[in-house]
């Protein structure tokens, strides 16, 4: 009890009001639904909007004055809030792109923006998560909220299949996630990272080494079932196919950097510990990765399909970086920094690729087949030039942001020894260009077919065009956005 | 006498248990069950690490834990009967509408 009264709560609530003010607006769109009846997608999405600006607004003002504070559940530092601000762009650019949508598909639009909001409240708890039992329950929110998300397209088969393989798939991960924690509690008494990187076995006859391992183990196969890494991907394809396209623009996008949030975390906090052989396993997991991800990739006809296995490709990139920040066991504030920069550089240009395919849908039908791109720079200039910056900035061609982030990430490496893997990861790179420009070459060779483009909504337009400049304004000028995240990392607690 | 290692060992059983359920039941009725059957498993971990340490914390992780397992349930069953109502069937080898 003592304890209880003993926190500033005041402080407390004002490190944690961005979670707390996107709970509160979740339930009261929930309670809004419930007591009037007529459905108001623009009103909702108009206070939202100006809602999460000021939100993303008092998150980059904390990134900027706070002092890493950790209490016993929760803690606050430059990383986590770095994340907060990546996934609150996610957001942002996610309820944009489903205006279109929830009004085509008879969902009610409070309830789907309330789950997206529900989510967000959980990936934040995962970026400030000080104990394993608070990033699990993140997790747990997060991915109830996107299990009922992907299946939110009323009537359609396809999207009840994705969600329920998704539903059995996630819950089967979390519970070897959970049985992971379960173990580490019985190593250290305690669920607290802190506890776990304190944690020393240098003398032990307890076989607590065994145990330890064992909770390792099953703590990385939840976790990279959660990122989709090779060989725990196969629900991604499936599930990015059957959902609504802006629900899977958000997994890829927030889902993910929230995942890795969590393994960063988890790994560093255990990284010290030489009885367990950290760097073959993640570089092994690294190498599968984006080597299977992008040579499936390559027979892809269906877009959605395509991004899923891209996106795996790139969580294998990310692994690279997490690899070579925790070589460096130092923390290299570049390396890690790299990973930081990468998964925003990552989320933008999925979003937008994401958002090309929702606009090129139409009265609620998906265009989803390659063949369907035919000619897209006759029948609309702006989509087609969107959909190839983005494109070519996946691939890590010069002066897209996908560059710069594949660049920071490949010098960590480097730096920190891995030859083979950035040979490998360069190589992958490689191969990656041939599918990525399937798509294009289809857009400006090929007559156009099919029918003729409706206007863009101006949501749509301004979540297009949000990305297309971001993608190529920090592709020309990425090192302010790199100095803010090498910044992030610097101060890492636990 | 029934050691630490005795529950562990049974948690660990009840565990495969679940997965193997998982892995080859097809049934999307029993695969809920299976899950939960593991997270029972995990519950039942906790508690006799919570045991064994005269510690009150792993007891308090439990109802965490069944708190989750009740919502998962929730959202497990609604995305069971949409299908149910579309396909009239359960069964997840009859849902093969995506490639792959």
């Amino acid at each position: 009890m003592e304890k209880l009264f003993n926190t500033d709560w005041n402080l407390l609530l004002q490190l944690a009001l961005p979670m707390v003010l996107l709970a509160g607006l979740g339930m009261s769109l929930l309670l809004c639904s419930a007591f009037f009846p007529r459905d108001r997608p623009k009103i909702f999405l108009g206070v939202l909007l100006l809602a999460i600006l000021g939100i993303l607004f008092y998150t980059w003002m904390q990134w900027r004055v706070v002092v890493p504070l950790s209490q016993e559940m929760l803690l606050f530092d430059r990383f986590s809030y770095s994340l907060d601000l990546i996934v609150l762009v996610t957001l942002l650019i996610v309820l944009l792109l489903c205006s279109k949508y929830v009004s085509a598909e008879g969902t009610r639009s409070s309830e789907v923006y309330a789950l997206f909001l529900f989510a967000v409240v959980g990936m934040m708890l995962i970026h400030h998560g000080a104990d394993l039992i608070v990033i699990f329950l993140g997790i747990e929110i997060m991915s109830l909220s996107s299990y009922i998300l992907t299946g939110s397209r009323r009537g359609i088969i396809r999207s009840y299949e994705a969600a329920m393989k998704y539903f059995i798939l996630g819950s089967f991960a979390s519970c070897f996630l959970l049985y992971g924690i379960a173990l580490a509690y019985g190593v250290t008494g305690s669920t607290s990272l802190a506890s776990l990187q304190s944690l020393s076995l240098a003398a032990d006859t307890s076989g607590n080494t065994v145990l330890l391992t064992m909770s390792v183990a099953f703590l990385l196969v939840g976790l990279g079932f959660k990122i989709a890494a090779v060989p725990f991907h196969l629900w991604a394809p499936d599930v990015y196919e059957g959902a609504p396209t802006p629900v899977t623009a958000f997994m890829a996008a927030g889902v993910k950097t929230a995942a890795f949030a969590a393994l960063l975390r988890i790994v560093l906090a255990l990284g010290h510990l030489p009885q367990i052989p950290w760097i073959p396993v993640l570089w092994i997991l690294s190498a599968l990765t984006m080597t299977i991800g992008n040579l499936v990739a390559l027979r892809q006809t269906h877009i959605k399909r395509l991004l899923a296995y891209s996106s795996v490709a790139h969580a294998g990139y990310l692994l690279v970086g997490v690899t070579a920040a925790l070589q460096n066991n130092t923390l290299s504030d570049a390396t890690l920094g790299g990973v930081v920069f990468y998964l925003f550089a990552y989320s933008l240009m999925t979003l937008g690729a994401f958002g090309v395919v929702v606009a090129m849908g139409h009265r609620g039908e998906q265009v989803e087949e390659l063949s369907d791109f035919s000619g897209l720079s006759q029948r609309h200039p702006f989509l087609a030039a969107a959909l190839t910056v983005f494109l070519l900035s996946m691939a890590g061609i010069p002066a897209t942001i996908g560059f710069a982030g594949k660049f920071y990430l490949f010098a960590g490496a480097v730096e920190a020894g891995f030859y083979g893997l950035t040979i490998l990861a360069v190589l992958n790179s490689v191969i990656s260009v041939y599918y990525y420009f399937a798509p294009i070459i289809k857009m400006y060779f090929q007559p156009p077919r099919g029918y003729e483009l409706p206007p863009l909504s101006y949501p749509l337009l301004a979540a297009v065009f949000l990305c297309l400049f971001t993608v190529l304004y920090l592709g020309i000028f990425p090192s302010d956005l790199f100095l803010m995240a090498r910044e992030s990392v610097k101060e890492l607690i636990f | 006498m029934i050691t630490l290692a005795h529950y562990l060992t049974l948690a660990a059983l009840l565990f495969s248990i679940g997965v193997v359920g998982v892995v080859l039941r097809r049934n999307a009725l029993i695969i809920l069950m299976s899950i939960e059957l593991m997270l029972n498993a995990v519950n039942l971990t906790f508690l006799s690490f919570a045991y064994y340490r005269q510690q009150l914390s792993g007891q308090v992780l439990v109802f965490f834990v069944i708190a989750l397992a009740a919502a998962e349930a929730t959202v497990g069953l609604a995305i069971l009967v949409a299908i149910f109502k579309k396909q009239g069937t359960v069964d997840v080898d009859e849902l093969r509408f995506l490639r792959g």
